[in-house]
């Protein structure tokens, strides 16, 4: 393994570093090219100006969880692939992160292309809101209703057949 | 948590509970209890069933939503549209439609045409069509699942079934569906209906269901090879459970000259270049084809036909499924217009055939038909690779007394005390590496060609169907390759002890086999042992040079250069098996029709249920 880049350093953007293997890492998609196109120094420092680093913390977690699993094909498209994904999300619902840190995650996946975890996370928000009726879902995230009331009755009457 | 405890499905489909015994980096934290309100969540998302809450497991419930801030502030806005987009992909079309009134963001996204590429109605909707339909969703449909069943009658909608269905197909856009089912809608559809409509819509379609559809005569012809010409071609395609009565005519100047009487109106290089694509067709059920048609069709089944669907038709006779096209027979076959190289015999991609309730087919047919489309199939494999897909040479070539491949131990291994006819076979045993005396020319004389079926392949290809245990030479056939497969089937080496007996003619006649050409299988093994050994040499070269190269690979000791070696050659030999191997679902019972199958097979199952009948032995 000599010659083979081992760690690099990512500087969040609160400014903490934090040392990384490459390994894990390389679940990232966007730091996989990036370290490509840099060329393998030991020792490469990357910025991450989107990411704090609580949120990095979590999404490191994920990618020391799934190391040995084998990087996603691009066009991974098969069912069983999808249904394990599902069943993952064991590892993120729930009162391990509030929906502030939750939908960070998801924005940081999303931003560093770690395509399993974007899903894992949009799996979780589908999850809550599944089931739900929107009065429930307004309250869950806050939103606040801004249509009239004649909007609304006009759409429910548009989706009379669909709920039958 | 003890997964014992787990109904077998949960173990299966959440495999993850059994990983979360396992060490973690990331904490567990699932002591929570299953929350009462998510009872009203829908089944999809809710991974354990209601049942289990009571049962007292504590497995990957629903847990309690993140909260939002304390604070009141709306975090929804942080997440771009594309996000909201996947997160409401997880939802099928008319979840996703009941989340319009949350907000007027939600109720733009929902309208997103990249959400409705999938559209699968389960009633009809009603009519004249909603708006929303028309607008918003049918524009933008790429796969359209119709599962109208069962009808409705005629009384309860307001309009006639067949307006609205052919009204919904007229709404969509030209030749834009990917794939479209439509199964048992024969009340919806007249098939001359349902024909131009797919003529108009079906130009990239890749996948068409219209099993039980009211398809009917030759009629389908006409408008089955306009089907998928403007895309990537048809894939797959199911129309069994129908009336049709002819096939498309796929003979190529190159094969057989057809009768043009199954062709209607179509040229058959149109339909054939439409049928070219198929990797699935099903004809299952199709009891209105005639017998000529389907035998013609099989003689030229498609190259790139995967997956072949025959259940049920009685009509197919024995000798046209011993005439499936399983190798092609010119390069022009495979890719029309390819101007390069030699005609060469080559195996089309043909991986199952299914002939489940074809009652006249026995099991004795099923073997034979495997034995013999598999036989043709070997005999246009490159030599080369033939010999690779060999046994290792670790068999031979060490000391080890690695017999497990040998023909004598598959025996030994079955419950049967060895019978009299067995005894010829006896110096295989002994040392087969060493009688390098006989003259090789004997076996690859052009009459008997090395036999590929060496014990192994036996294995392999008897391990990959689990209903088929013996290979048998089946007289009619003459497959060049008459080599010996030694029975490792019970039912046959059963009636061995009475040498006369034989259920069918494959039994005597491979006996036969056996005791004839046993010195020159033999000799043929060690043979092929010397072929490998060669070959062994040019791969060690071949991985030589190959290490020189790469850095890593010069610290490869000699062990694990030959394991790798040994590796590659593992699944060189699998890929082999791959190719030839025809997996055949049947559900044939009996050995075979006549008198003496019928009496083994009452026997065997008077034997499994007791011993004090005194029946059949």
């Amino acid at each position: 393994m000599s010659g083979k880049l081992q760690e690099i350093l990512i500087v969040t953007s609160d400014d903490e570093t934090f040392t990384v293997k490459v390994e894990v890492i390389q679940r990232s998609a966007m730091i996989k090219a990036m370290l490509e196109d840099l060329g393998e120094q030991e020792g490469q420092v990357i910025p991450l100006p989107n990411v704090s680093s609580s949120v990095l913390t979590k999404v490191l977690e994920y990618c020391e969880h799934h190391k040995n699993e084998p990087l996603p094909v691009a066009d991974a498209n098969d069912v069983d692939d999808a249904r394990r994904r599902t069943s993952e999300i064991g590892d993120w619902d729930a009162n391990q992160v509030d929906q502030e840190m939750l939908f960070e995650i998801i924005l940081a996946a999303n931003y560093l292309d770690i395509k399993p975890l974007l899903d894992v996370g949009c799996k979780t928000v589908a999850n809550m809101i599944k089931g739900k009726t929107p009065e429930e879902i307004r309250k869950l995230f806050n939103i606040t209703n801004d249509f009239t009331p004649e909007e609304e009755e006009q759409i429910r009457k548009e989706n009379e057949w669909a709920e039958e | 948590m003890d997964i014992t405890l787990l109904p077998p499905t949960d173990i299966l489909t959440h495999h993850s509970h059994v990983s979360r015994l396992l060490p973690s980096p990331i904490p567990n934290t699932h002591t929570r209890r299953y929350r009462q309100s998510s009872y009203f969540a829908p089944t999809t998302f809710l991974r354990f069933p209601l049942s289990s809450c009571y049962l007292g497991y504590r497995g990957r419930g629903r847990s309690p939503d993140p909260q939002p801030p304390s604070d009141g502030r709306c975090l929804v806005d942080n997440l771009p549209d594309e996000i909201w987009l996947q997160i409401m992909g997880n939802f099928e079309w008319d979840e996703i439609l009941s989340l319009r009134p949350v907000s007027k963001r939600f109720a733009s996204l929902c309208l997103s045409p990249t959400l409705h590429h999938t559209l699968t109605l389960l009633s009809l909707p009603p009519s004249p069509l909603p708006d929303l339909l028309v607008r918003h969703l049918l524009p933008g449909i790429r796969h359209l699942h119709l599962h109208l069943f069962p009808y409705p009658s005629p009384a309860s909608a307001g309009n006639h079934p067949t307006t609205v269905l052919l009204d919904l197909l007229q709404q969509l856009p030209e030749d834009q569906l990917l794939s479209l089912s439509l199964p048992f809608s024969a009340p919806y559809l007249p098939p001359s209906e349902l024909g131009m409509v797919l003529a108009r819509i079906g130009g990239k379609l890749e996948k068409l269901d219209l099993r039980g559809s009211g398809l009917a005569g030759p009629g389908w012809l006409r408008w089955i090879s306009l089907i998928g010409v403007k895309g990537r071609g048809l894939r797959e395609l199911d129309v069994g459970f129908t009336s049709i009565t002819a096939l498309p005519s796929l003979s190529t100047s190159s094969t057989l000259s057809s009768t043009s009487s199954f062709s209607i109106d179509s040229s058959p290089s149109s339909e054939a270049e439409t049928f070219s694509h198929l990797r699935t067709l099903s004809l299952a059920s199709c009891s209105s084809l005639p017998t000529a048609a389907l035998a013609e069709f099989l003689a030229t089944v498609p190259h790139n036909l995967e997956h072949l669907d025959l259940s049920r038709l009685d009509q197919i006779t024995l000798p046209s499924l011993m005439a499936l096209r399983v190798v092609s027979a010119t390069v022009e076959d495979v890719r029309p217009g390819c101007t390069w190289g030699e005609e060469k015999p080559e195996p089309t991609k043909l991986k199952e055939i299914k002939v489940v309730g074809i009652d006249h087919l026995t099991r004795t047919d099923v073997r034979r038909l495997k034995v013999n489309w598999e036989d043709q199939r070997r005999e246009c494999m490159p030599w080369e690779p033939m010999m690779v897909a060999v046994p290792l040479p670790r068999v031979w070539g060490e000391p080890r007394p690695s017999i497990r491949h040998s023909p004598e131990s598959i025996n030994s291994q079955l419950p049967i005390p060895p019978t009299p006819p067995r005894t010829p076979l006896q110096p295989r045993n002994l040392s087969p590496p060493s009688s390098s005396d006989s003259s090789p020319e004997s076996i690859i004389g052009p009459s008997t060609p090395i036999t590929p079926h060496t014990p192994h392949t036996l294995i392999t290809s008897a391990a990959s169907s689990d209903t088929i245990h013996l290979k048998g030479v089946h007289p009619f056939l003459q497959t060049p390759p008459r080599s010996v497969r030694p029975s490792p089937d019970r039912y046959l080496t059963r009636i061995k002890g009475r040498d006369e007996v034989s259920p069918d003619g494959s039994e005597s006649d491979s006996e036969d086999l056996t005791r004839s050409s046993n010195p020159s299988t033999l000799s043929g093994l060690t043979n092929l042992s010397n072929f490998l050994d060669s070959s062994e040499l040019l791969h060690d070269a071949d991985i030589a040079r190959e290490g020189s190269r790469k850095n890593q690979r010069d610290t490869w000791g000699p062990w694990e250069r030959k394991q790798r070696e040994k590796e590659k050659r593992e699944a060189e030999q699998k890929q082999k098996m791959q190719i030839i191997n025809i997996n055949i679902v049947h559900s044939a019972i009996l050995e075979s029709e006549d008198e003496a199958g019928y009496r083994q097979f009452i026997g065997e199952v008077a034997a499994a249920t007791t011993t004090t009948l005194g029946m059949g032995r």
